[in-house]
């Protein structure tokens, strides 16, 4: 292996390495940042059958599975996976992916949810619907 | 002759039922490994195949990487990524392609952990065309940590693999190596 073909090697790894770390720094700033206080949460589950029960809570927390674990009548249950956890039932109703391409969809104040139920930040006035979807 | 020359100017030849019938078993073999291993978070086999596929079966490999999509499409539901697979596995067949004189096994285990570590942002090009920006850029943001582990993973497994990959179908296509 020639000189120069080192060098082209260490510069690769060199750069490899500085987007990796660019990446974790970019992450730390782009990232939502959780609100500390007092904050008023909406949280909408729609069934398969499209009805849909609606929770108002007053939390602190930070986090949605935080507002879910102290969202009174709310149940849910899921599988940790890659991306967090995966919510299998909400209120003991069940979407199974492998039976009919079910699942259930989270939204926030209209968007589709980028993060999972433990790194979705929450804000005063946050309006979270949790949905039956069917996929294509 | 180079090897990748040769491959370049093989895969001007027309298409045999015996080439077919190979491109078929190796689209068949991405796919297998890609659900396969799916259970690992953002390991995969996929971007070493499509690499050393490319070394060795040149223009082919795009044959192979079009019907592994539409196996993908089929088996999970074609979404708004299955748009992704039509682009991303394009793009590391044409950087494979521009850099295929490339003899370094480290210089392929770099190239393997930057496309991992660039898939995220190759994939947030549909949300930001129906979402805008702002959607693209928070769709990438959200999966930077996944990006990451996908990028040391590709680099580790291609430090690993890309030799004994590249010898056992680089035998199979019955040509003399090409790293």
């Amino acid at each position: 292996m020639t000189k120069k073909q080192n060098k082209k090697i260490i510069a690769g790894l060199f750069i490899f390495v500085i987007i990796i770390v660019a990446l974790a720094i970019g992450y730390k700033f782009l990232k939502p940042q959780p609100v500390k206080g007092e904050k008023a949460v909406e949280i909408t589950v729609v069934s398969a059958d499209q009805s849909e029960k609606i929770y108002n809570i007053q939390t602190d927390a930070e986090y949605l599975q935080q507002v879910m674990d102290e969202t009174e009548g709310l149940t849910y249950s899921g599988t940790e996976g890659e991306f967090g956890m995966m919510v299998d039932a909400v209120n003991d109703e069940i979407a199974s992916y492998e039976e009919n391409s079910a699942y259930w969809a989270f939204y926030i104040n209209g968007e589709y949810c980028n993060y999972s139920i433990s790194e979705q930040p929450v804000a005063d006035g946050d309006e979270f619907r949790i949905v039956y979807t069917v996929g294509e | 002759m180079s090897s990748g020359l040769y491959t370049q100017l093989e895969s001007r030849k027309k298409l045999t039922i015996k080439d077919i019938a190979v491109l078929a078993i190796l689209a068949a073999l991405l796919f297998v490994v890609q659900v396969g291993l799916g259970f690992l978070p953002n390991i995969e086999l996929v971007s070493l195949l499509i690499i050393v596929y490319t070394l060795v079966w040149g223009r082919q490999t795009l044959y192979i990487i079009y019907v592994f999509a539409v196996l993908e499409g089929l088996f999970y539901g074609f979404g708004i990524w299955w748009i992704n697979y039509l682009y991303v596995w394009t793009i590391l067949y044409l950087v494979v392609s521009i850099l295929i004189k490339n003899k370094s096994l480290i210089m392929w285990a770099i190239i393997s952990g930057s496309f991992g570590l660039s898939f995220g942002l190759l994939c947030a090009i549909p949300y930001t065309v129906a979402g805008g920006l702002g959607a693209g850029i928070a769709w990438w943001a959200a999966g930077i940590p996944y990006d990451i582990v996908h990028g040391i993973g590709n680099f580790s497994v291609a430090l690993l693999l890309f030799r004994p990959v590249y010898y056992i179908l680089d035998k199979l296509k019955g040509q003399s190596g090409n790293t």
